[in-house]
């Protein structure tokens, strides 16, 4: 079983990246300084790269295991077992990881007005992902179109309302943008989840008439979604070495 | 053309397309938000020019003061002083040539005491309370009306700047009732816990909602502000007045 796993991840090139950027970023984080670790910004990233790193790999496997893979759909539904691991994306990835990269820019936004609407988004989000799965309209096991498209316009929406902060917020105006990574982060974000949305919205369209284009935005999304896990390492990184460089010269 | 070169131009016009889009985004936030870092820039240089413009005024007018207080001291005191002195040395009787000497003693010793105030060091020796219990003994020395200080506690944590335009704000305030309100009594409470000054007069009050003619209590109000503190005035025709100073919180 683990030999298929490792066959299957040895013919995806962006499972492979992801697995050792993801591995490296999470051992990273335990170099940080404990204040750093305890920080929301750091700690919001490091949950998000270990929820992806999880869900990429446990989707892998999932495919592989079929055993298992039937077990988990029997226990969320009904309908006979086709061997999918949509349920593992659905969940994880289009409704816990958006939730997930809300509050890490709600954490970031200043303006109190700001921060209520995107906790309403947020809210409003969990509770349209439980209603549309526990009423049965989109169970977990299919496609969940209103999801996917909730999903992204809310990233698409606190992004925008982070950016918004910035530029009109007193707050941030010492800050160096160049410099700062979680602006670099959350403008990845931002074009992941327009990809995302694009390519979900125009799904059908695309599949029938242009699946090159599909394909286009699918490839782009997963190289955004590496860059992401790139920028969160670099950022730990640098904050890692900036905090031995203080001991260094502490120490002198 | 194959399928995959086409696949393949698709990709690297769409990705080249998107990192112009992503550059020009970046740019964009980049460059409005350095923009407003050069307006808040202007905006507080303008801010500390202002501050700066208020203290050399304050300055001005507490020397301008002083200068009018040393001219009246000079003319008032040491004059008929000196003319005392000049008129007991001049006289050939030994125990009037001694009281002479004493009034030369007395001179040099107001001389003294004048030539402290001339320059504005005493406003960092001076403590908040001395400098009102001295303002409200000028006025009870002239008889003008009856005061009453009321002090708990010392204000210390002010930066020398902040006194300066607190003891101008005071004398104004001062002056001002003396001009204006004709008060039998002016009542001066300071609180170092709450950090404010409250002056009080039972004079003829005016209705603050009609605007005046000057600009002194608008210009009190801005005084205070640049420090980071509070103005506040009620009044009513016939009832006196009242003026709270918050004290800046440091």
């Amino acid at each position: 079983m683990f030999q298929e796993f490792f066959t299957k991840l040895n013919n995806n090139l962006y499972s492979q990246t992801l697995l050792v950027l993801g591995a490296l970023v999470i051992f990273s984080f335990f170099f940080l300084p404990k204040e750093k670790k305890r920080r929301p910004e750091f700690f919001y990233l490091f949950l998000f790269v270990v929820l992806v790193y999880f869900y990429e790999n446990f989707a892998i496997y999932m495919l592989v295991d079929k055993k298992s893979n039937a077990f988990f759909h029997s226990m969320i539904s009904s309908t006979p077992f086709q061997g999918w691991n949509i349920w593992i994306l659905n969940l994880f990835n289009y409704q816990i990881s958006k939730a997930l990269l809300l509050i890490y820019i709600l954490q970031l936004i200043y303006s109190p007005l700001r921060k209520t609407i995107l906790k309403g988004i947020l809210f409003f989000f969990v509770g349209f992902c439980l209603i549309l799965q526990v009423s049965g309209w989109y169970p977990l096991y299919n496609f969940q179109p209103p999801i996917y498209f909730f999903g992204n316009s809310a990233l698409i929406f606190g992004s925008g309302l982070y950016f918004i902060d910035l530029i009109t917020e007193e707050k941030h105006l010492e800050m160096d943008l160049i410099k700062n990574w979680n602006f670099w982060i959350i403008t990845l974000i931002l074009f992941q989840s327009a990809l995302s949305f694009l390519a979900d919205i125009a799904y059908d369209y695309l599949v029938f008439n242009d699946l090159d284009l599909y394909f286009f935005f699918n490839y782009i999304s997963m190289v955004l979604y590496l860059l992401i896990f790139l920028t969160i390492g670099l950022y730990f990184f640098f904050e890692i070495r900036k905090e031995k460089n203080k001991t260094v010269r502490h120490a002198a | 053309m194959s399928e995959i070169e086409s696949q393949y131009l698709v990709f690297l016009f769409g990705g080249i397309f998107f990192a112009l889009l992503m550059t020009l985004f970046v740019v964009g936030i980049v460059f409005a938000h350095q923009q407003r870092q050069l307006r808040n820039k202007q905006k507080l240089d303008q801010v500390k020019a202002e501050y700066e413009k208020t203290i050399l005024n304050t300055e001005f007018e507490i020397q301008q003061q002083t200068l009018s207080y040393v001219g009246r001291e000079l003319h008032d005191n040491i004059g008929q002083l000196l003319s005392l002195a000049k008129l007991y040395l001049n006289s050939s009787k030994p125990e009037k040539l001694a009281e002479g000497k004493e009034y030369i003693n007395e001179i040099i010793r107001e001389v003294r005491s004048l030539s402290k105030s001339l320059n504005l060091d005493w406003v960092e020796s001076i403590s908040l309370e001395k400098f009102v219990e001295n303002e409200l003994n000028k006025i009870q020395s002239t008889g003008f009306c009856e005061i009453h200080l009321e002090a708990q506690g010392t204000i210390e944590d002010l930066s020398k700047d902040q006194k300066l335009i607190l003891i101008r704000v005071i004398q104004e305030c001062l002056n001002n009732i003396l001009k204006h309100a004709h008060p039998s009594k002016i009542q001066v409470k300071i609180s170092a816990s709450q950090k404010s000054i409250q002056i009080l007069d039972d004079g003829k009050g005016f209705n603050p909602a009609v605007a005046s003619k000057g600009s002194g209590m608008a210009n009190l109000k801005k005084r205070m502000e640049t420090i980071g503190g509070k103005f506040s005035l009620e009044s009513e025709v016939g009832k006196g007045t009242k003026i709270e100073l918050i004290l800046p919180a440091n």
